[in-house]
Order: C-alpha cells, then structure tokens, then sequence
C-alpha cells in the first residue's frame, strides 16, 4: 500500500534552496491538484541553546518555564474546546491527555529540579525532564504503552517552541493560497486546519489512514504525505503543485509545467462538478435497468464521502482496520460503537460488514498465530474457526448495532457449505446469547458470502440456497482462478480481469445466485473500471461497490448503455478464447462516454485489498 | 496527617490506558489530598498522568492506592470516588 519512489536526486536540503522544476514524490491520500504558496509549520527537531545560568537568572528562568506550561496547557484546552462534529469526543480526550502531560507534577518537578541544582536554561531542562520520561518508557514491553512516547514528544515541542517564541499553532488565518507542508501534524495541528481556508496538504510522514489524511479527504483537499524532506526542500512561499491524485508535490514549477497543470487542475474541478450533479441521478441505464451502486469503506468516517459521491448504502466494510488500530482485538463494545455509528451516518441504508479478513498480508497483532502467512494460509474465515473468541464478539457487535440501522454480515474466503453452515451456527449461537441478555437486534439479519475462491464459484448453486447474498472479490477470485501472484513482477502480467475464465466464473456465480433467488454484488477493483461496466452489466451483477470516488463515472458509464447490448456483448464475451479477443469486443461495443481524463482514479486506496 | 489504602482491580478490558489515565488523573486532581498507584514494587504519583501510564496496568491488574492528607473523612470520600471510576470501568462499558 505504502508504494514510495525512491527519492529524488536532491532529496536533502538541497543547496542554495529549493531546485526549480524538482518533482517529490509521497503517498497521494487525497486527490486533486493544488496550486498555491508554501506555508511551513515548523514541525521537525526544536532547535534551542543549551546554555548555563548565572545564580542571578535562576528565579527568571524558572518564571520562563513556568509560563511556557501555563501557556500550552491553554493553548490545547482552547482547541479542545473548539472542537465540533463526530469525532469531537475523543480528539477532546487526546487533547485533555496532553494537557495533563503538560502539568504532570512529575515532568514540571524534575525539570524545575534542572534549573535549579544543574543551573540549565529551561528549554535544556524541558528536553532533560522528557527524554528522562521517554526513555521510562522505551523499554516498556506493551506497545501501546511505549508509543505513549509520541504524546510526550507533541507536548515536548510544543513547550520548547512556547519557551523559543516561535510558532506553536497555526494562526488564525493562513495566507489565501496556502499550500500546508510541515515534518509532521499533530492531532492538534489537524483539529485546527480543519477549520480554515487551505489549498492542499505536503507532510514528510503519514500515510493512507493517518490524521492528516483522513482530514484532508473530509475537507476534500488534496494532500500527499511521505514525502521524504518536503519540509526542508521547500521554503515558505515557494509555488508548489501538490497532486493528490498521483502523489508528487512539484516545487518552483516551470511556467510550462504550471500551465498544464492549471489545465489539469481545471479539468479534475469540471469533472468533479459535473459529476456531482450525477449523485442524485439514478444509475440507470438507456433502457432503464437500474444498477445498485455502493461504497466500499474502512473507517466509519468514509461514510460521509460515500453519501456525497452517491453511494445507495455501504457493500463493502472493511473491519480489519479496527482490528490492526487498537492493536489487539476489539472488545464488543468497540465492535458495536463502531458499526452503530456506520448505520447511524447512513441513516436507514444498509451496510454490509465483512467479518475481519486477516492473515494473508495483514496480520494480527497479540495473535498467538500472528505469524507470517500468505494467501493460500490460516486467513479469514479459516482463522474465525481456529480462534472462534475473534469473530463471535464481532457477530455480537454487530448485531447489537443492528438496533442503529440495516446491517448485513459478509463471510470473506468461503469455499465450502460446511465453511458457511459452521459460521452461521457462531451467529446463531450468539442470537441465542442476546436474546438471554435481553438484547435488541434484528434476528433477520442477513449472511452473505464473498466469492472469491473457485471452490465457491463451482458450488454457488448450493451456497446460494443457504445464504441471502453474494459478493464477488475480483482481486482474491483473480488471483486464485489464474493462479497468479499480482505482487510478483515476473507473473504480474498475468493478472488479467477480462480472463475468459473469469468472466466464465462470474457468469456461473451470477446464474446460480439468480436461480435460487439471490442478488449479487462485486466489490472488487474490477467493479471500479468503466471499460468493464459494460460486460458486468451484461453479466447481470445487481449492484456495484468500489471506492467512493469511483462511483460518479461508474454511475455516468452505465447511463450511456443499454441492458439490451450489454447482454449481447456478454455472451459474445463469454464465447471468446482470448483475452485479447474479449478486449477487442468490448473496445468496439464501447459506447461514447465523454469522460473527462482526470475525473478522480479511484485506485488510490481500498480497491486493492477488495 | 492521615492516611488511607484501599486495593483497586482494573476491570475495564482496555486497562489503565490513556483515555482512562486522563479521567482518574482529572479526577484526583481536584482533591487537595496527595495520591499515590502501586503496582507491585513500583509506586507512582497519581496525579502525574506519565506515571499512571508507566504502571501500563492491564485489565486484571491490582493496583493499590494510598491517600494522604489532613482529614480522614476527605481521603475516604477521595478513595470512594476513585473505586466508583474503576469500577465502573472509566465508563466504557466493557
């Protein structure tokens, strides 16, 4: 996920200032194109004197200290007090947190103690008593605790540049272009930004789902973060061009380059404006066959996103977040505060839940088979049995939230009838226990499975008759039915969506489900394609799931077609030897789409795990 | 000066982590009297969120808190309120 270029040529401080025309290369995490004047935050390493003081200083140094605490702790309490919207609550504690640090008698004592019996300044003192207070710390075996460790180090920053008078927040109001580029952002930093006018985001550390990101896609800003030095190559007011969309930040940009990507950055508004008048048209098509279109999501706080693009519901949540997040397994309780507040956000659209899908490349951490594993390994559903503790708390967060709004559970990696009756005994099992406990929750709720393996291709007509939905996963389903690994460059060209045999196994899973009365779905990457639309029309999917940022030209290229042609061209697909040969049919039965050529990509993030 | 102990088992499933160290620290703060955490050998002062942290008390664990200040009733209300916050899990529930 975290795919970085190797930095560019002058990736230091480069000498005499920033090149014109260098390109740096990040992580896209918001997309767009930006064009504004740097603004830097001094985020990095506090640069301060370390000097011995006279005995006559001592009571002056002291007061220093003193106020630089009181300062912070105001500082903080202010932007905690300012805080609005959904995650107000808990940034408010995270907050409350660094207050506390900030008067922790422990840490004021001993870098009082410093100041008077080794006669330091106070800024040496500040960085004497916290180093002392990390090192505590670092040799800690809890994770969670020793990466306390990073708070202390935003409070440290955050005194020392008090005691140095130089910048601690953002100011009220940022120049009007403002491109924000800084080390890092702290939570604090963020909560802040959030609230004023600003053109993109450039930060050295971060990635897709850090705080920086997740604000900057709220506020619909283009940012890219990992971007190795930004803050040293670039100097406050310099040009930049932050492109989110491909995740490069271009410094001093030639007027050549500046104008094509005036001209891109006017095409990707235009797109997005247009297409945003596509989200109350109904994805319907020609002839008026209409398409569920759905979100795929990881964090509840995509949901909004989803609404925005036109997203009828949420299908396809992903909860391995959760798990990876708090490091450990998520109790009930967490389980079900977090779908309850996805159900509440859709307000009355449904949202289906894929219990958690780790192993393979994301692993679970304080599993005691956290251990290395690969596609074909302990994953999934498999895990579920092997440690059943996992997935019955996430079956009873689950249906607790069902009180908040529609929920449907998925089964990911099903390739069995056994597989599927097993995991509904657990949520049959823990039906019984709510209803013990008094609980409310929809006893209805619907079991769904992903199909992605080919033994669930070839017995969907049996997985059918016992289950209420199905999801196709193209990536896993690919990447099984070809056996190909896509991670590996030797055979990634191998990887091939319009496979003969892919759309024969799609073709067989979306006739058996229909025979016995189900709807099916596709939520992986190949969902997201307008070139394919046409042949998953065709193929009779019911509904769509991809990124949120795809679903407006999906929406746009199913109303350029017509059932009646995506049928014909289906079955002529489905008749071909060769990929090429399927290609080439569906180039020719391409209808026009006047897409306009940076409407927003949606492969930045998400679609690859589908 | 009197003092008092009482022993605290952290029950919530998240332990003494730092949503529920800023709620006790908050709470002890507003109380004159000094408080200190034992965890095994190690004491810390709980009004010093760091070293409620440094305890890194996990669910299950017993933590034994002392009081020390110039009225018994005042320590026992102290204590009261800080047994009611554990027990009830920091309020999350779980």
């Amino acid at each position: 996920m975290a795919r970085r270029d190797p930095p560019p040529e002058h990736g230091g401080t480069p000498p005499g200032g920033p090149q014109p025309g260098q390109k740096l290369a990040g992580i896209g995490v918001s997309p767009g194109v930006a064009i504004g004047h740097a603004y830097i935050l001094e985020r990095g390493e506090v640069h301060f004197p370390k000097r011995h003081v006279t005995p006559a200083e001592l009571d002056a140094e002291l007061v220093r200290l003193e106020r630089a605490l009181e300062l912070s702790a105001v500082q903080l309490e202010e932007i905690a007090d300012g805080l609005s919207g959904p995650l107000a609550e808990d940034n408010a504690l995270m907050l409350r947190a660094h207050v506390l640090m900030v008067r922790d008698p422990t840490l004021v004592e001993a870098a009082r103690r410093a100041i008077r019996e080794e006669k330091i300044n106070a800024e040496w003192a500040v960085r004497r008593a916290c180093t002392g207070v990390k090192a505590a710390f670092d040799g800690m075996a809890d994770e969670y605790f020793r990466e306390r460790q990073h708070d202390i180090d935003f409070v440290e920053k955050r005194v020392l540049r008090n005691l140095m008078g130089h910048q601690t927040d953002v100011p009220e109001t940022l120049p009007a272009d403002a491109v924000v580029v800084a080390h890092e952002l702290s939570p604090a930093d963020m909560m802040t930004l959030a609230r004023m006018k600003l053109l993109g985001f450039a930060t050295e550390v971060g990635g897709p789902t850090s705080h920086t990101a997740i604000v900057a896609r709220a506020l619909n800003i283009p940012a890219v973060v990992a971007v190795p030095h930004v803050s040293e190559a670039v100097g406050t007011g310099d040009l930049l061009i932050v492109d989110g969309s491909r995740g490069e930040i271009l410094v001093q940009p030639s007027r050549m380059v500046l104008a094509r990507y005036r001209g891109i950055r006017k095409q990707f508004e235009l797109a997005r404006e247009e297409l945003a008048t596509l989200r109350d048209a109904p994805a319907v098509t020609l002839d008026g066959v209409t398409v569920r279109l759905t979100a795929n999501i990881e964090l509840h706080d995509e949901v909004e996103q989803a609404l925005v693009s036109g997203a009828e519901g949420v299908g396809l949540y992903r909860t391995e977040y959760l798990f990876l997040h708090h490091r450990r397994p998520p109790t009930v309780a967490e389980h079900a505060e977090s779908y309850s507040q996805v159900a509440r956000e859709l307000a009355g659209r449904r949202a289906v839940i894929r219990t958690y899908d780790l192993g393979g490349d994301k692993i679970l951490p304080g599993s005691a088979t956290g251990a290395d594993r690969n596609a074909l390994g302990l994953r999934a559903i498999r895990l579920a049995f092997r440690e059943p503790a996992l997935m019955l708390d996430q079956m009873d967060g689950i249906l607790r939230a069902t009180a908040e709004g529609p929920l449907s559970i998925m089964l990911p990696m099903v390739g069995s009838v056994e597989e599927l009756r097993q995991a509904r005994g657990m949520l049959e099992l823990v039906k019984q226990r709510l209803r013990r406990e008094g609980v409310a929750f929809d006893a209805d709720i619907p079991l769904g499975l992903m199909i992605e393996l080919p033994s669930a291709v070839w017995m969907a007509d049996l997985l059918a008759r016992e289950c209420a939905f199905f999801s196709i996963g193209t990536n896993d389903l690919i990447q099984y039915t070809l056996g190909v690994d896509r991670q590996d460059g030797e055979v990634a060209h191998l990887y091939a969506p319009l496979h003969p045999a892919i759309l024969r196994s799609i073709h067989h899973t979306v006739t058996a489900a229909h025979d016995a009365g189900i709807k099916v779905s596709m939520c992986g990457e190949m969902a997201t394609e307008p070139a394919y639309v046409g042949v998953l029309l065709g193929l009779g999917l019911d509904e769509l799931s991809m990124p949120a940022m795809a679903i407006p030209r999906i929406k746009h290229t199913i109303r350029h077609w017509r059932r009646a042609d995506a049928v014909r061209v289906a079955a002529e697909c489905l008749q071909c030897a060769t990929t090429a040969e399927v290609s080439a049919v569906l180039t020719a039965a391409q209808p026009e789409v006047d897409m306009h050529p940076l409407a927003p990509k949606a492969s930045m993030r998400g679609a690859s795990q589908a | 000066m009197a003092e008092l102990t009482r022993d605290l088992v952290i029950q919530n499933e998240l332990g003494l982590h730092a949503r529920a160290a800023a709620l006790l620290v908050g709470l002890v703060a507003r109380h004159k009297p000094d408080f200190w955490l034992r965890k095994e050998d190690m004491e810390i002062n709980g009004k010093s969120i760091m070293g409620v942290l440094m305890l890194a008390a996990a669910k299950g664990t017993t933590l034994t808190a002392r009081v020390v200040g110039p009225e018994e009733q005042g320590l026992k209300d102290m204590l009261d309120q800080v047994e009611e916050l554990v027990n009830n899990k920091f309020g999350e529930g779980r």
